[in-house]
């Protein structure tokens, strides 16, 4: 009960900071407005991206743009971190009665209400492109995304905790995220990969991510691709938990 | 003193061979050997020393921030190893850093910091606006952190150590870098918090803030405490005066050859173009030292007699001048 509301209390704070600065969420929108509008375009007349040929290019490119979105969005919370492990706050909130899972939590359901956010707008701002998506796939998008958020937020703050400094942070983030996004079918489907590089990319997580989120655009819900997703990232959810809450217990020794 | 904890306990922290030692690689640095410490409830408790004298690492074992490598601890009655959650209850810490929300206002942050001690909204608010009065701070309060003012950041810092009404305070070098009329403002602070039978521990790299506002002086050096007392009894363990003689380096060797038969100098320290000599009485002494002197041609620039400070005491039991460390600090 008592880490409910230790965790509300400090969600509501962190959310009052961010409304007060809206500029970041904004600034966070320019890349898949880049992607949606100038990019997308282009797929109409590359051949053999939209498959069979049933499904739109801009159904084929939106899911993926999610991802990517959900990916960079959220990675690189743990320079707020640093931020704040900087000025001292992680140390002060280490001392209060604070539950350490509250302490995380705070910060990471902010992060994935600003990713829900984000994902309505881009969904929004795609159906003029003819985007078609039924309201149950919007919604099970949205848990895809939640958990994408769940995971890659506690594992961007364990980051941060243990490497401590924006100048270590900002490269190890791009040495991860460079090869999993290209590797995961984001901005062109892998089904016009080589053979190798489809075999390399079966071992990114984020790959099967990727597939879940166009089968549920498409329609395909019942699609195995779809619950095996959910269950891959709830499982990577739970073990970026265990991360994160050890590195805030023990932040600063 | 029995571990199952409670708000009578006389003594509010007391350390057995408390030790922390850092692994690195193959180096093993040993930055807190064997401290035993014992501060009684209402004292203020100053902990000097140089820095990387282990003070700070102390303090962060004692507040829960880092586990002690071996040793006991007992903060408020309870047992460090075991009840961390209670003892957090019972204790504030502001470090110095501070550590508000620097984008929230001071208001915010006080009823936040009060809410995350598992205070009641009302409570919070009800605490943070006594803290705000008592700490006259209504003309800042309700904007952001970032645009405070030395003084100001550290009366909303105070402010949320003791949201909660803790017995014990911890206060890391607090008026570091705050002008000498913010400083004062915040000794008298602390004396306020004292009257309230709050018990404060800090660390200070002034010598004059340990003389006027503890009531026990910790020396500590190389993760070792050196001296222990009061201001008063750790002077007294200086017997005697100070003569300090002003000459060129060159002199030491035959100054010290000259002055070896007198048996009523203790010890002689030099530094860079000053002589140190440690005197019974040093008004008997002087009139026949200085002869001495100039009849061996030694040049003599200044000549100064001093009875004994707490940074007299500071230089004895560390080998460093607190003055020399303060200004290494100020100009970081």
């Amino acid at each position: 009960m008592r880490i409910i509301r230790e965790t509300w209390v400090l969600f509501i704070h962190y959310e009052k900071l961010l409304i007060r600065n809206p500029f970041w969420i904004l600034a966070a929108l320019f890349q898949p407005i880049c992607y949606l509008y100038l990019f997308a375009p282009l797929l109409k007349n590359v051949v053999g991206v939209t498959g069979d040929g049933k499904v739109s290019s801009i159904n084929m490119f939106t899911p993926g743009l999610l991802v990517m979105v959900s990916l960079f969005g959220v990675m690189f919370v743990g320079f707020g971190m640093i931020d704040y492990m900087r000025s001292g706050v992680i140390e002060r909130l280490r001392v209060t009665t604070a539950s350490r899972l509250a302490l995380l939590l705070g910060l990471v359901i902010r992060d994935v209400v600003t990713l829900i956010a984000q994902t309505i707008i881009v969904i929004l701002l795609a159906l003029p492109l003819g985007l078609s998506i039924s309201p149950l796939g919007i919604i099970l998008t949205l848990f895809i995304m939640i958990l994408i958020g769940l995971c890659m937020a506690p594992v961007s703050y364990a980051l941060a905790l243990t490497v401590k400094s924006e100048d270590a942070l900002g490269p190890i983030l791009n040495f991860f995220s460079q090869p999993l996004l290209l590797l995961s079918g984001v901005l062109l489907p892998l089904t016009l990969a080589p053979a190798w590089l489809k075999n390399i990319s079966m071992f990114n997580p984020l790959k099967y991510v990727v597939d879940a989120s166009r089968a549920i655009f498409n329609g395909d819900i019942s699609n195995a691709v779809v619950w095996h997703a959910y269950v891959l990232l709830v499982g990577l959810v739970i073990l970026s938990f265990w991360w994160g809450l050890s590195c805030m217990k023990k932040a600063t020794e | 003193m029995t571990n199952d904890g409670g708000d009578n306990a006389v003594e509010m922290i007391v350390t057995k061979d408390l030790c922390k030692v850092f692994k690195n690689g193959k180096n093993t640095v040993e930055a807190v050997k064997n401290v035993n410490l014992q501060v009684r409830q209402g004292e203020i408790f100053g902990f000097l020393g140089p820095n990387g004298a282990g003070k700070t690492t102390t303090m962060r074992m004692l507040t829960t921030l880092m586990t002690p490598s071996t040793g006991s601890v007992t903060i408020v009655g309870y047992d460090l190893s075991r009840h961390a959650k209670q003892i957090r209850q019972k204790i504030g810490y502001v470090s110095q850093k501070g550590g508000c929300y620097e984008f929230a206002t001071g208001y915010e942050n006080l009823v936040l910091q009060g809410r995350l001690y598992g205070l009641s909204k009302s409570t919070a608010i009800e605490n943070a606006d006594q803290l705000i009065k008592s700490f006259e701070m209504e003309e800042y309060c309700h904007r952001k952190v970032l645009t405070y003012s030395g003084g100001q950041r550290r009366h909303i810092d105070l402010g949320m150590g003791i949201m909660h009404n803790p017995m014990l305070l911890f206060l890391d070098e607090p008026t570091t870098g705050l002008d000498p009329t913010s400083r004062s403002t915040f000794w008298n602070q602390i004396k306020i918090l004292q009257d309230k039978g709050i018990t404060v521990f800090l660390t200070t790299h002034y010598l004059e803030e340990a003389d006027s506002l503890c009531n026990t002086i910790c020396i500590m050096d190389h993760g070792v405490v050196v001296a222990e007392g009061t201001a008063l009894e750790l002077k007294r363990q200086i017997a005697g005066d100070i003569i300090v003689i002003g000459m060129d380096q060159i002199y030491f060797d035959q100054a010290k050859s000259l002055l070896r038969t007198r048996s009523d100098i203790k010890e002689t320290l030099t530094m860079e173009n000053t002589m140190k000599l440690y005197v019974e009485a040093g008004e008997k002494a002087l009139p026949e030292i200085l002869p001495l002197l100039v009849e061996a041609k030694i040049p003599i620039k200044t000549v100064e007699m001093n009875r004994p400070s707490l940074d007299e005491v500071f230089l004895r039991k560390t080998g460093y001048s607190m003055r020399n460390e303060t200004a290494k600090v100020l100009g970081q």
